[in-house]
């Protein structure tokens, strides 16, 4: 056979694997609104940039007529290419192959790929449409899920892991994105639960839609799973390429610099965005957004415990992570989700190597039986932990009020900040006027002849004593109390001083984190 | 509910525009004497009352569904006596007595299929 002849066999096999499931197959997966695998990466990737490995993959089971079966590939598209010229790794499902199932090949494949991204160290993207484990293979598709895991726990702060959820992932298919750094969701498509409704509906009785169950909104807005929330799949590839220009390769380096650009102080006005009372709130992403490059702010868990504010932005050209306080929603207290998605936030940031800028307005910790039997103790020392555990730059700005526990937590002085500022209207204290006097004065304010008049008097003496920055300052735990104005010349100063900034803890295998 | 999703929208689609302040509807969060102006979350506003204990009230552990009811309103029963076997997760359960008393109120019968927390049995 000439080469030629084989040049044009390798072609017509490649055209046959090429089509997955076959017509049939992607015309329903059209049908549901979903792109195909292929389409996806091809999408997602910078043109012409996609490497597809392992096209030939076939499976070997032979139970229950499995030997009769040809799953092209296996149900799963691996590869290599770029995002905005940066390398990444990809995998996605292929529903139209036997509904995405994973069988040990497929999972082998995912392994493959795992295993390259880890060698080269490069950012990982994993798109999940699977119908779950493949039956017919038995444990063989269990030691497959087992072997991703395992592979994601090596992997995760070494490089990014991103996954997308562009189909269902139900059953223990939840447990490799539940480990990565990012989960990208779409509404209507993305379905994630551990039991779906058919189980709930036989043991319980109770009838549920997979919408409702487990669908994007439910994961981006009341579970937290999710990350990032998009209307279709196109918005959400392009979230992926946004966020994969704000973090680096793995954990060794740094983000890319871009070119600095100055905030667009008329559209953010830092004077006028906060309010001096500290009872009447404002929307702190104002205050990131009059800080950073350009105004822009990249936020993560948008529509999840708003009461905290996470995501990346840059500063001089330099990739940030912020964190703020959110007066906007629950006044900005810190509660059981909150912090829960500050703490990992904190964490993703220090181990690749990003600096943290936090912005402090918050009562305290959310008081209720409820947020005390949820374990607030347990959740709120995870924020406390993060930052402690912290050795990238970490950069304070107390805004307003920073009361007892929550002052601690919000990456103070005492958890080993670099730099701790505070604007004139900062409030530290242990708590608010009003339940300080109530107990400092109790015995002034019931035995006085106004209690009332007492009592309001009593709470200007102690505003006027504690609710401001130059208590905290004259102990040195507030580095300069600044104009808000200087706020972004002193951030971009900060940035520049700790560069080569040196903090070695002592050696361990690892904390013991309050998980 | 209506008014609640208003201002979530509004929130939502501010962008930053904080000119917009005046239009929000906020609500009230009193933390430690001090009462502030915010929006609340849906989660925070079903958040559950919570309720006293009290160990006569049989409540479910687990979903399920009921195999054999074992005590009959007005019986005298001791601490550890079986009250019912449930069928869940592919298994039968019984569930005995942690109270000593008499059987006020017996709320499920054979086949009901139950839920977690249901409340089954009151014992005085």
């Amino acid at each position: 056979m000439s080469l030629k002849k084989k040049i044009l066999e390798l072609q017509k096999k490649r055209e046959q694997v090429l089509k997955g499931g076959g017509d049939k197959a992607i015309q329903k997966q059209v049908a549901m609104g979903k792109m195909t695998a292929r389409e996806r990466i091809v999408t997602l990737l910078d043109e012409n940039s996609f490497h597809e490995y392992d096209l030939f993959v076939e499976h070997e089971a032979r139970d229950f007529d499995m030997d009769k079966k040809v799953l092209h590939g296996d149900g799963v598209i691996i590869g290599t290419g770029t995002i905005y010229g940066a390398p990444v790794c990809v995998f996605a499902q292929d529903f139209t192959v036997a509904g995405g199932s994973l069988g040990l090949m497929h999972a082998r494949k995912i392994g493959k790929i795992m295993d390259h991204a880890m060698k080269m160290r490069v950012p990982l993207i994993g798109i999940n449409d699977s119908g779950g484990a493949r039956i017919q293979e038995g444990v063989n598709s269990l030691a497959g899920y087992g072997e991703i895991f395992y592979r994601n726990t090596l992997a995760s702060g070494v490089i990014p892991q991103i996954s997308v959820i562009l189909g269902p992932c139900a059953g223990g298919a939840v447990y490799s994105p539940a480990l990565t750094d990012f989960v990208f969701v779409v509404d209507k498509i993305s379905k994630m639960f551990i039991t779906g409704p058919g189980v709930i509906k036989t043991v319980l009785g109770e009838e549920i839609s997979m919408e409702e169950l487990g669908g994007a909104k439910v994961h981006s807005e009341q579970t937290g799973n999710a990350h990032f929330y998009a209307e279709s799949e196109m918005e959400c590839f392009n979230q992926i390429k946004k966020l994969i220009s704000y973090i680096p390769w793995n954990n060794s380096q740094k983000a890319n610099k871009i070119e600095p650009k100055e905030p667009l102080t008329d559209e953010y006005p830092i004077t006028e965005i906060v309010p001096g009372n500290a009872k009447e709130p404002y929307d702190i992403r104002d205050v990131i957004k009059a800080v950073s490059d350009g105004s822009e702010f990249f936020e993560i868990q948008q529509r999840w415990a708003q009461n905290v504010v996470i995501g990346f932005g840059r500063v001089n050209g330099e990739t940030v992570g912020f964190v703020g306080n959110q007066p906007l929603i629950l006044a900005g207290v810190l509660d059981v989700d909150s912090s829960d998605k500050a703490a990992r936030f904190i964490r993703y940031c220090n181990a690749f190597n990003i600096p943290l800028v936090t912005f402090v307005d918050l009562p305290g910790y959310l008081p209720g039986i409820d947020q005390e039997h949820a374990g607030v103790i347990r959740h709120g020392a995870k924020v406390l932990y993060a930052y402690s555990e912290a050795t990238v730059p970490k950069i304070t700005f107390i805004l307003r009020k920073a009361y007892g526990g929550g002052y601690i937590a919000m990456n103070s002085r005492h958890l080993n900040a670099d730099f701790v500022f505070a604007w004139p209207s900062a409030e530290i204290a242990v708590m608010g006027p009003e339940g300080a006097a109530n107990i400092i004065f109790k015995k002034e304010i019931q035995n006085a002849e106004d209690p009332e008049k007492m009592r309001k008097q009593k709470v200007k003496e102690y505003k006027e004593k504690f609710a401001n920055p130059y208590v905290a300052a004259a102990k040195g735990y507030v580095d300069s109390v600044i104009e808000p104005q200087e706020t972004r010349k002193i951030l971009v100063h900060s940035l520049e001083v700790s560069q080569n900034k040196v903090d070695n803890r002592p050696s361990k295998k690892h904390g013991i984190p309050p998980f | 509910m209506s008014q609640n999703n208003n201002e979530e929208h509004n929130y939502q689609g501010s962008n930053g525009n904080h000119n917009g302040r005046a239009k929000r509807r906020f609500n009230t969060l009193v933390v430690d004497g001090t009462r502030y102006r915010t929006l609340l979350t849906e989660k925070y506003k079903k958040r559950m009352k919570y309720e006293p204990g009290n160990w006569g009230k049989i409540q479910s552990e687990f979903p399920g569904t009921v195999v054999s009811v074992d005590v009959s309103e007005g019986d005298y029963i001791k601490k550890g006596d079986r009250l019912y076997i449930y069928d869940a997760m592919k298994m039968k359960n019984r569930a005995y007595s942690p109270v000593e008393g008499q059987v006020k109120e017996v709320r499920i019968k054979e086949n009901d299929i139950i839920r977690k927390g249901q409340f089954l049995f009151l014992i005085d």
